[in-house]
């Protein structure tokens, strides 16, 4: 017991300083005010990969089958394409 | 034995908490996410507004707000692993310190909103501050409800009514907190960082 119980509050401060670090680094892009496509592409998937982490790990869902996992990870998969997808079509943005 | 705390199970889990707490997270994403894909539409025909306009927002006060929610969707998590241990104080200790991480939040946009609105700045000063102000707003007060949620279930627990048998209601609460993190982790860089 012990052993299962450290291993999964080991896991969950792993995962926290996995996304303070993927924070920070999109905090750099604001800090030197990067912009253009591949700066956009790097903070979304920054996005797609801290929801994931929460959906599955703090939320947890990780082993739930069925619509509820599928339909919040859709959201955080979704919403960034919609918001990458937008970005390509705006005119002013440099490659 | 209740192993199952450890993440040691593999197979199929049940979902977390109420089911109704679901329904209502999905809902609320879908606002978010509607009001999220607005933005970009009409950033996309204000380009140069909302380019100028976002680089006078306080990109360190959104950097310290996200990793304070993150910061507390951990502590969030913990409790919820500490309850299924049978471990109530500290859960308790853990709800406090998702409270606290919490108010570091609310502080922090209070004092963001005290510089906009002293700067003269509100709602129809032009198209990129409606949609700063209406959208962090609207969040703003899902982290207050939030908080009060986490108070009811520190109240709850001090009272004697989760344990490791009982903690559907602690998983409840917690997945209405990290749906505001999860919000917040999308609003972020969309508003302040990316252009």
């Amino acid at each position: 017991m012990t052993e299962a119980r450290f291993t999964s509050s080991k896991k969950l401060t792993i995962i926290w300083i996995i996304l303070i670090i993927l924070t920070l680094s999109s905090a750099l892009v604001g800090y030197f005010k990067l912009s253009g496509l591949y700066i956009v592409s790097f903070v979304l998937l920054t996005v797609i990969i801290k929801g994931q982490m929460i959906i599955d790990y703090y939320m947890g869902l990780k082993n739930v089958r069925g619509f509820w996992r599928l339909a919040m990870l859709g959201f955080i998969f979704v919403i960034p394409a919609i918001i990458y997808t937008g970005y390509v079509l705006s005119s002013s943005l440099t490659f | 034995m209740s192993e199952v705390v450890g993440d040691v199970l593999e197979e199929k889990e049940p979902l977390p908490g109420d089911l109704a707490i679901w329904f209502f997270i999905m809902a609320e994403l879908l606002v978010f996410g509607v009001f999220f894909i607005v933005y970009v539409f009409v950033r996309s025909n204000n380009l140069e507004l909302f380019n100028t306009y976002q680089l006078e927002l306080h990109r360190e006060a959104g950097v310290i707000n996200t990793i304070a929610l993150i910061t507390s969707s951990y502590f969030v998590a913990m409790g919820v692993h500490a309850i299924k241990n049978n471990n109530i104080k500290q859960t308790g200790r853990m709800l406090l310190l998702a409270l606290a991480m919490g108010f570091v939040f609310l502080i922090v946009k209070i004092w963001e909103y005290s510089h906009i609105f002293g700067a003269s700045i509100h709602l129809s000063t032009n198209t990129f501050y409606t949609f700063y102000i209406s959208l962090t707003f609207f969040h703003f007060m899902h982290v207050m409800m939030g908080m009060v949620i986490l108070g009811a279930l520190y109240y709850y627990l001090r009272q004697g009514g989760y344990s490791a048998e009982n903690h559907q209601g602690i998983e409840t609460g917690a997945s209405y907190w990290h749906m505001v993190d999860l919000v917040w982790i999308v609003l972020f860089p969309l508003v302040y960082i990316i252009r």
